[in-house]
């Protein structure tokens, strides 16, 4: 005895019902997909700060006013040199676009 | 479903205009600047438009549009310096990128709403759903302007930058070096690489500029007339194909430089003229990257590609020649 019967419907219409939930289904499922498409991650940035004496490098989170190769006057933990910002750069993990 | 779905699309870029513009009034306000003032001056910015040069008659089409970017450059600043008159010019030039996103933002906002309209108001299934195939790219590309805010009301370096950065290293890596306003926001360093003389140019930092690199390397061209240039190396990031790495450094021949073609053309034009050979070195990023902060990857690529400069350098010329190299890039964030 098959599916049809079972139910007491008719194999056709049977057949345009799943049909139609299918379509149903793989419209939603891209509608959802692309929502996670629309959805932005926030940056984390971190600054690198390194010590061109004795090259320890440091990392922290980004403060108004660093930029790449300034000299800062935060000192080195080891030497008391100052240290040099040598890069700033974005951690967070980024999402796959499609 | 495709009503639906730019329906949605057009909503999330209203919402991402909305806080591209409260994030524009919240920087002029923090540096100072009264919000009614802020709020009026930020609606003409806006609004603002270029209408480029005609190309029927194309002689001299260069000249007139850099002519015309010159002048919206000079609109722009003094929008800004008007509202902040104390303002220092680096901060003045990342808030003139903050305003460049939100104007992108308004763009695209409008061009989705107006296809959107015009297909509905006549009915037009075709219409809506061309705009729903080419949704993907509008999102994406809305996405990179709106990551774009974060680096641009704080000045952390971007993608684009990382041209700048190679040129920066270069120059860092050298000691006391002279830097000379060779250009427009542009600098130049003369260094020493094993008995050559290297003219290592960039846009001028940490604000968010890109310099004119093209009249730049025309003006160090000319001024060594007596002693030919041996060639000109070029770094840019340039835009990755899908399935290539974030970061790739890869060479090649010709300018690599992007905007609307006056630095090209003019590096172009006078390398020509004076047989001076052209080498590139990009380093590959999607557009995405290449206009939100700078990824933990791209430094990767820096030592990579500082060493293929010099690698360049040494294998192509002999000492006592001269060299120019361009660090192409916005330099937001990069001395």
């Amino acid at each position: 005895m098959n599916v049809s019967d079972q139910i007491g419907m008719d194999p056709t219409l049977l057949f345009i019902l799943f049909t139609l939930l299918l379509i149903f289904f793989l419209s939603f499922s891209d509608v959802f997909k692309k929502k996670r498409m629309l959805s932005i991650t926030s940056p984390i940035v971190k600054t690198e700060l390194f010590c061109p004496n004795c090259e320890l490098k440091i990392l922290r989170e980004f403060k108004e006013g660093d930029y790449v190769f300034k000299r800062t006057e935060e000192k080195c933990k080891r030497c008391g040199t100052p240290l040099i910002i040598s890069a700033i750069y974005d951690v967070s993990k980024p999402k796959r676009p499609f | 479903m495709a009503l639906f779905e730019v329906r949605r699309v057009l909503g999330q870029l209203n919402k991402m205009r909305k806080i591209a513009w409260n994030e524009a009034v919240n920087k002029l306000k923090k540096e100072g600047c009264d919000e009614k003032l802020a709020k009026d001056k930020l609606k003409i910015m806006i609004n603002s438009f270029v209408i480029f040069p005609e190309t029927l008659d194309p002689t001299g089409v260069f000249k007139k549009i850099e002519h015309i970017l010159d002048v919206r450059d000079e609109r722009m600043m003094a929008f800004i310096k008007d509202i902040l008159p104390d303002i220092d010019h680096s901060k003045a030039r990342n808030i003139e990128n903050l305003i460049e996103a939100t104007i992108a933002l308004e763009q695209l906002y409008k061009i989705v709403q107006h296809y959107y309209l015009l297909s509905k108001r006549t009915d037009n299934i075709y219409l809506l759903l061309q705009l729903q195939m080419q949704l993907p790219l509008i999102i994406e590309q809305a996405k990179a302007y709106f990551s774009a805010l974060n680096a641009f009301k704080s000045g952390i370096p971007i993608g684009d930058g990382i041209g700048a950065l190679v040129a920066s290293k270069i120059l860092n890596e050298a000691e006391n070096v002279k830097l000379e306003e060779v250009s427009k926001e542009t600098v130049v360093g003369g260094i020493n690489l094993e008995g050559r003389l290297v003219y290592v140019v960039k846009a001028r930092g940490p604000g968010g500029a890109v310099g004119k690199p093209g009249e730049a390397v025309m003006k160090i061209i000319e001024r060594n007339k007596d002693r030919k240039i041996k060639l000109i190396i070029m770094i840019d990031a340039a835009v990755k194909l899908e399935g290539e790495k974030l970061g790739e450094v890869v060479e090649g021949v010709g300018a690599a430089i992007g905007g609307v073609g006056v630095d090209k053309y003019k590096i172009e034009e006078i390398a020509t003229r004076y047989n001076i050979p052209i080498y590139a070195i990009v380093i590959k990023e999607s557009l995405l990257n290449a206009i939100s902060i700078m990824r933990k990857e791209m430094y990767s690529s820096l030592n990579e590609a500082v060493k293929k400069v010099k690698t360049i350098i040494l294998e192509n010329s002999s000492p006592g020649d001269r060299i120019i190299v361009v660090g192409v890039g916005n330099t937001m964030g990069i001395i």
